[in-house]
């Protein structure tokens, strides 16, 4: 039986060496999900080195092709391309601009939450009423509006929707910085003389910063969601680059002829969109503990 | 009448801070939407007639619209027709906006009511299958729940049309009725797929909070004591849930924004003559005007929801509601 002494001045140090490794961590379901999106993510990243017919031509006499017909294991579309290429250079497209906006938005919106939690009440006040006026959109919405300002194109696309998640980083951001912030350890280290940079970038960050990313993690499938959206009603990539959202609408037309050709994009984005927020989940579950229990 | 009474009312005083706050977020929102559209690249007058015009027509076209105007100029008084109640004129269906939007806020109304109801049945089921003894269902929910909050509208709506109105055609695959006598159960069939559509996430996210709610109250004494006092479990199950309320409430304010941004593409899909296919289809004829007027109109619509819910749960609390300061 060990004894272990905790002394009235005890605190916790802040938490830089972890005993298991994050991935390890997280409960089964996060990591199915994280084997899964990477197994996605590397196919699409491969896709010129993988044996697909070209997803841009087609041959109109083979259009609606079933699904399993002769080179075309999810037929063709309606202008007879390849469906399963099309797929996979979609998902590269979508993943993209799914992946890319969270990232410039995480980094935005992680300055301005970490401003608002360390700073005074003014500009507290000041930067997290902004925050709340961007959340009175609803997301597609501000999407839609900003991308038809800013004309259609995977740039603009990305940086209307770059916009869209700046508020909801911020928020978490804001919350998680104020919390760690009347933690024990980083009272210690006010009290031992730390300048307010160490406490910032050794103290504050390095807790604030995972969970942070989990939530990031999630909001990339609602992002994807998004931008197909964006995709199915002709605002997102400018076609003939394949984006799983322009594919669907592309096949809504099929939706009454061939029912089950349309079924394949449609999957495809239900299984981006809901596997990011498992694996955001399981990363934060990861981090506060929970997952050590199932 | 006692002002001094009123002011220091505690409901009074939530609701107007609340109003004003509404108020800021209104005019952010028409700030907002009216400089998205100005900045779109390309000359309205062109769009509208088209490149045979002469330069002149497009100058006429562009001094009768106002556009020559500074920017600032050109919002006030954008602004203060919104107030008069005049929308604009909208080019692509040859009407007044104000006609063309009274029609579709009564289906994207019903649809959206016809949502939160199906919301609310689906996270008082979920919220309870979620903290079942079994830890079978427990799980099961758990796996819903993920997947409902996470499952983009459109691809649930497309994956209902082609499950339930092609491959098995038990519904109709499209707009408010077939009849079009507006009976209740021609209209209930058509309205039931999107509606679930939209449903599904705003339920999870109820039942979560509920679950939240209810493992909470678990953890108290208040439940036991209850039940010694000799409730019946049909009112123990009331007093579990009278708590989980104001929270519930709040999220579902919060979804309605969802709801509205999933209507979007959930009523084009299926031919729902409802707010969002009109931005969808104006956007497409870059009819900017109509796409202006419905976007400010279903931001508003969210604004005033969270409002409500705000004074709604105000008005559960009963240290609020009996005005004590």
């Amino acid at each position: 039986m060990t004894l272990t002494v905790v002394t009235p001045g005890t605190v916790e140090a802040a938490p830089r060496f972890r005993r298991r490794s994050l991935i390890s961590r997280t409960p089964l379901r996060g990591k199915v999900a994280l084997a899964v999106v990477s197994f996605l993510a590397v196919i699409a990243l491969a896709a010129p080195l993988l044996p697909l017919p070209d997803p841009l031509s087609g041959d109109l006499s083979s259009r609606l092709l079933p699904f399993l017909s002769d080179g075309h294991p999810l037929g063709t579309d309606t202008q007879g391309r390849d469906m399963l290429s099309r797929l996979v250079y979609g998902m590269r497209t979508s993943l993209f601009a799914g992946v890319v906006p969270i990232l410039i938005a995480t980094l935005i919106g992680l300055t301005i939450g970490t401003i608002a939690g360390l700073a005074g009440r003014f500009v507290n006040t000041l930067l997290m009423r902004g925050v709340d006026l961007l959340f009175a959109f609803p997301g597609v919405l501000l999407a839609l509006l900003l991308a038809i300002s800013m004309g259609v194109g995977l740039g603009t696309l990305i940086l209307a929707l770059t916009l869209v998640w700046v508020a909801p980083v911020a928020r978490i951001a804001e919350t998680e910085v104020g919390r760690i912030r009347e933690l024990d350890f980083v009272t210690a280290a006010r009290s031992s003389g730390a300048s307010g940079a160490v406490i910032l970038i050794r103290q504050i960050v390095p807790v604030a910063l995972p969970a942070v990313l989990a939530y990031s993690t999630s909001l990339v499938g609602a992002n994807v969601a998004i931008a197909g959206g964006l995709g199915f009603i002709g605002l997102g990539v400018p076609s003939p680059q394949p984006e799983l959202g322009s594919i669907l609408y592309e096949m809504q037309s099929a939706v009454y002829s061939d029912p089950s050709l349309a079924l394949a994009p449609v999957i495809v984005i239900l299984l981006l969109s809901t596997l990011f927020p498992l694996v955001g989940d399981g990363l934060r579950d990861a981090i506060t503990g929970k997952g050590n229990h199932s | 009448m006692d002002y001094k009474a009123i002011a220091q009312n505690r409901l009074i005083r939530l609701i107007a801070g609340r109003s004003v706050m509404t108020a800021v977020t209104a005019l952010f929102i028409a700030i907002v939407v009216f400089f998205a559209i100005r900045s779109i690249p390309g000359d309205p007058a062109l769009t509208i007639l088209g490149t045979d015009s002469t330069p002149e027509e497009r100058e006429q076209l562009r001094i009768v619209m106002g556009l020559d105007q500074p920017l600032m100029t050109q919002f006030s008084v954008w602004l203060r027709q919104i107030f008069k109640g005049d929308l604009g004129y909208s080019y692509s269906q040859g009407r007044p906006v104000t006609d063309i939007i009274g029609p579709a806020l009564e289906s994207t109304l019903l649809l959206g009511g016809a949502a939160s109801v199906l919301a609310v049945i689906i996270a008082l089921v979920m919220g309870n299958l979620a903290t079942s003894r079994f830890r079978s269902i427990r799980r099961t929910t758990d796996w819903a729940e993920a997947i409902f909050l996470s499952a983009p509208q459109y691809t649930v709506a497309l994956l209902f049309l082609i499950l339930f109105a092609v491959l098995l055609p038990v519904f109709p695959a499209g707009g408010l009725s077939t009849r079009g006598d507006g009976s209740p159960s021609d209209v209930l069939s058509h309205i039931l797929l999107p509606a679930l559509a939209l449903a599904l996430a705003p339920g999870a996210q109820m039942a979560r909070s509920l679950k939240t709610s209810i493992t909470t109250l678990q953890s108290t004494e208040l439940l036991p004591t209850l039940r010694a006092r000799g409730l019946s479990p049909w009112r123990l199950s009331v007093h579990a849930h009278h708590n989980a309320l104001p929270p519930m409430i709040t999220v579902l304010g919060i979804q309605v924004g969802a709801m509205l941004g999933g209507a979007l593409f959930v009523e084009q899909i299926f031919s729902i003559p409802g707010l969002g296919a009109l931005v969808v289809q104006s956007v497409s004829l870059r009819d900017y005007t109509l796409v202006q007027a419905v976007a400010l109109l279903i931001a508003l619509i969210f604004v005033v929801v969270l409002l409500l819910a705000d004074v709604v749960n105000a008005l559960l609390d009963p240290r609020i509601r009996k005005g004590r300061a």
